[in-house]
């Protein structure tokens, strides 16, 4: 049956109940905007019961309203009164607080005016969109996130098509952009760029989208201005769009620029390290070498082949702990760098000194990286100064050499001035006495005295012509000498002596040679057993014993005798001190020690003398074992 | 009849000794005994002995100056650190045969030496010097 067909009150009868059972709010107004008619749905949304509202305008139902935009209404029957009142549907979303609730409950609010034969009303149909609203909300808020974090990049994001076409674009700032956005928007990148650029391009576009994998280059600006700056072009594709593509462009020319400035830097480092006058070595944190220059090659040996070896393995074994306790306190943070003086081992063993200057090599964070060493050949300074060195002994031992010369003529002039004064003044005295004294006797007397000044004048002559040539005997030069030879040669000499002393000669040579000058070493030997055997002990059979032997690595020379004590210590004072023994030379033993003291002293060699009352003397002479300055 | 006095010799030089004893044996003025002492050691000795016997003195010192042990300078060393009164009293010479400047010199440094003489020395000059103790003048440096 048609609706047509149905009587008035049946119609009615249905429509009211299609409108209370409706699922949607149902408010009906009349012309005037009063309420005729609130459905169940809507009692329930609005919290109303219907029959308190009817007459009231539809806005008293919309007390403490707020936009879309959550701004208070505050003239809800206007906007309300307005949005009913026209011809066309209308369509709007409110909010509304409840019985003075915090919470809003947001509506969607749909008028439809419709006019009657004598009459005209409007449906409001009311639908609650809370979810709808917080889905709205919560895009909202993602949409402002993202913009906020567009915001924070300087980076072009464009959208492009297959064909090139660009679509959208996100940029920051404008003026990073090549063009303005109307001029490039729409357009074909074609018709923007250079084409051999945009070939590169559209290339990596249609790669990006075919492949479905994200693509990238580098490039610089085709363009003079901005001054070729350098740009990373990034085409990502997609999802669900098989035939666009986003495409990032960076400005990366700080970077490159960076990045160039490392490379120039890295070059100035290379070319420095390999071209330094000096050698260089790196080493790892755990002291092993990475890189060694030529210098190094030249200065130890070690080249590319020996990289991967440690300090350790090319340092001197003496001066290893050393070394590897400044390395610990470099990498402890104890010390930033250190300077000393080291051996390297040489790949052919020699040992090389160098000095060596060590850092620590840190990253901008003071992060170690590794260490360099500067390593300084100091072998040539070395030999320089071991020359120096021998030139400076040579000086001093020919400034103590000149000094003693020098002490040595002036002892000499005070014996001249004071020794031989005393017997010559004697002999002047006795010839005045001689020459006035009448008795025999007295002059008899006298003249044994003159004889006695006249020896002792003439024995310290001697003395002094025998000290004087072996003082020239200095400049004599030092040989190998067969003391053996020599001894025998002087027991020859001395034969009749020996014989008439019945004297007991016994030698022990352990040592044959000696490096001495032959002159000297002939007087010396004669000189001791000389003076042994006029200085024998009238109560013993004199007995000698000439031994060498090597002691401390030094040859060593004794004469041991039973002869008169002589009461002469070792100490210089006494037996250098030429005018104290020349003074005695009523017993001219200390003047032969004193003349072989003074040589042997001055080649570097010692002498002891010791004089024991009961087991006689012993005179020990050590040579120098090395040759002399 | 002649005073007699004392004379001190310290000198090792057994000739020397003897010709300066024969010597003073014919001094004019004066009975002269002569002491000899063969080092400075044995001069010293004496007097650390005998300083306070006025009698045990000798009237003049004569010291050589090159001699063992104790040496002429040593002695005067001594006795001027022991501050011996005998210095102050008696004069002292010393005689020595060096003609070195520097021992010339070297008497300077003790205020109580009388004068320096050299060997040889011989009777007329001797004699001045013994004239000079005796007389009473001496010691005044």
């Amino acid at each position: 049956m048609m609706l047509d067909q149905l009587d008035l009150d049946t119609t009615l009868t249905a429509l009211k109940y299609i409108l209370d059972n409706s699922r949607e709010g149902i408010v009906l107004c009349d012309k005037d905007s009063k309420i005729r008619f609130v459905n169940h749905e809507a009692e329930v949304l609005l919290s109303v019961k219907k029959n308190e509202w009817y007459g009231k305008g539809i806005a008293t139902l919309f007390q403490n309203a707020f936009d879309e935009s959550e701004q208070p209404i505050k003239d809800a029957d206007v906007i309300l009164n307005s949005a009913i009142s026209k011809p066309t549907a209308v369509e709007k979303v409110i909010g509304v607080q409840q019985n003075g609730e915090q919470k809003k409950y947001w509506f969607s609010l749909r008028s439809k005016k419709i006019k009657g034969s004598n009459d005209e009303f409007t449906f409001v149909f009311l639908a609650r969109v809370n979810h709808y609203k917080q889905q709205l909300l919560d895009v909202q808020e993602e949409l402002e996130d993202l913009n906020q974090i567009l915001s924070s990049f300087d980076d072009i994001v464009l959208k492009v098509d297959v064909e090139g076409y660009i679509l959208n674009y996100w940029c920051n700032d404008p003026e990073h952009l090549f063009f303005p956005p109307d001029d490039f928007l729409k357009k074909n990148i074609i018709d923007l760029f250079p084409p051999d650029f945009t070939s590169k391009i559209l290339s990596l576009i249609r790669k990006s989208i075919r492949d479905c994998v994200e693509q990238e280059m580098t490039y610089q600006s085709p363009f003079d201005q901005p001054a070729k700056k350098w740009y990373k072009l990034l085409a990502r594709p997609i999802k669900y769009q098989t035939d666009k593509v986003i495409v990032i462009v960076s400005d990366i020319t700080e970077n490159v620029e960076l990045k160039e400035e490392t490379l120039v830097n890295e070059q100035k480092f290379h070319q420095v390290f390999h071209s330094s006058g000096i050698g260089m070595a790196l080493f790892s944190l755990d002291g092993k070498t990475i890189k060694l220059n030529k210098k190094i090659k030249e200065t130890l040996g070690y080249g590319s082949d020996d990289l991967g070896l440690h300090f350790r393995d090319f340092t001197h074994p003496d001066d290893i702990q050393h070394s590897e306790y400044l390395f610990e306190s470099l990498l402890n943070g104890k010390i930033s760098s250190y300077v000393i003086e080291k051996r390297y081992t040489h790949v052919d063993a020699r040992s090389i000194p160098c000095l060596v200057h060590t850092c620590l090599i840190t990253d901008t964070r003071q992060k170690p990286l590794f260490i360099l060493a500067q390593v300084q050949d100091l072998t040539r300074f070395k030999n320089s100064e071991y020359v120096l060195n021998q030139q400076k002994k040579e000086l001093e031992a020919a400034k103590i050499s000149l000094e003693s010369e020098l002490n040595l003529l002036m002892e000499l002039n005070h014996i001249v001035a004071h020794n031989l004064r005393a017997p010559a003044s004697n002999i002047q005295m006795l010839i005045r006495q001689i020459v006035g004294e009448t008795d025999a006797n007295e002059r008899h007397k006298y003249l044994q005295l003159l004889d006695a000044s006249g020896n002792t004048l003439l024995s310290l002559l001697d003395n002094l012509v025998e000290l004087l040539e072996i003082q020239q005997s200095s400049y004599f030069p030092f040989e190998l000498c067969n003391i053996e030879i020599i001894t025998e040669a002087i027991k020859v000499k001395l034969e009749s002596d020996i014989n008439e002393k019945s004297a007991i000669i016994r030698t022990d040579f352990k040592e044959k040679m000696v490096f001495f000058p032959r002159l000297f070493i002939e007087n010396i030997v004669q000189n001791l057993l000389s003076n042994t055997l006029k200085y024998d002990d009238p109560n013993k059979r004199l007995e000698i014993h000439i031994k060498t032997y090597l002691l401390d690595g030094k040859m060593h020379l004794s004469i041991d005798d039973n002869g008169l004590y002589t009461a002469i210590s070792n100490d210089d004072g006494e037996l250098l001190d030429l005018k104290k023994i020349f003074h005695q030379e009523r017993n001219s033993r200390p003047v032969g020690l004193y003349i072989i003291r003074r040589k042997i002293l001055s080649i570097g060699g010692t002498i002891t003398f010791d004089s024991d009352p009961k087991t006689g003397n012993t005179l020990t002479i050590q040579f120098p074992l090395s040759t002399p300055i | 009849m002649k005073q007699t006095y004392a004379i001190m010799l310290v000198d090792d030089d057994p000739i020397f000794c003897h010709l300066f004893t024969k010597l003073l044996e014919h001094y004019p003025n004066a009975l002269l005994k002569t002491s000899v002492f063969k080092n400075g050691e044995e001069a010293l000795q004496y007097f650390r002995m005998h300083q306070h016997e006025q009698i045990s003195l000798p009237d003049v010192i004569f010291v050589d100056i090159n001699m063992p042990i104790i040496s002429g300078w040593e002695l005067m060393d001594f006795l001027q650190s022991e501050s011996m009164e005998l210095i102050q009293k008696i004069p002292i010479y010393i005689l020595s045969s060096s003609i070195s400047l520097s021992d010339k010199h070297k008497i300077n440094d003790y205020s109580f030496i009388n004068d320096y003489l050299t060997k040889p020395i011989f009777k007329k000059e001797l004699f001045e010097v013994i004239d000079k103790c005796l007389s009473g003048l001496l010691p005044h440096r």
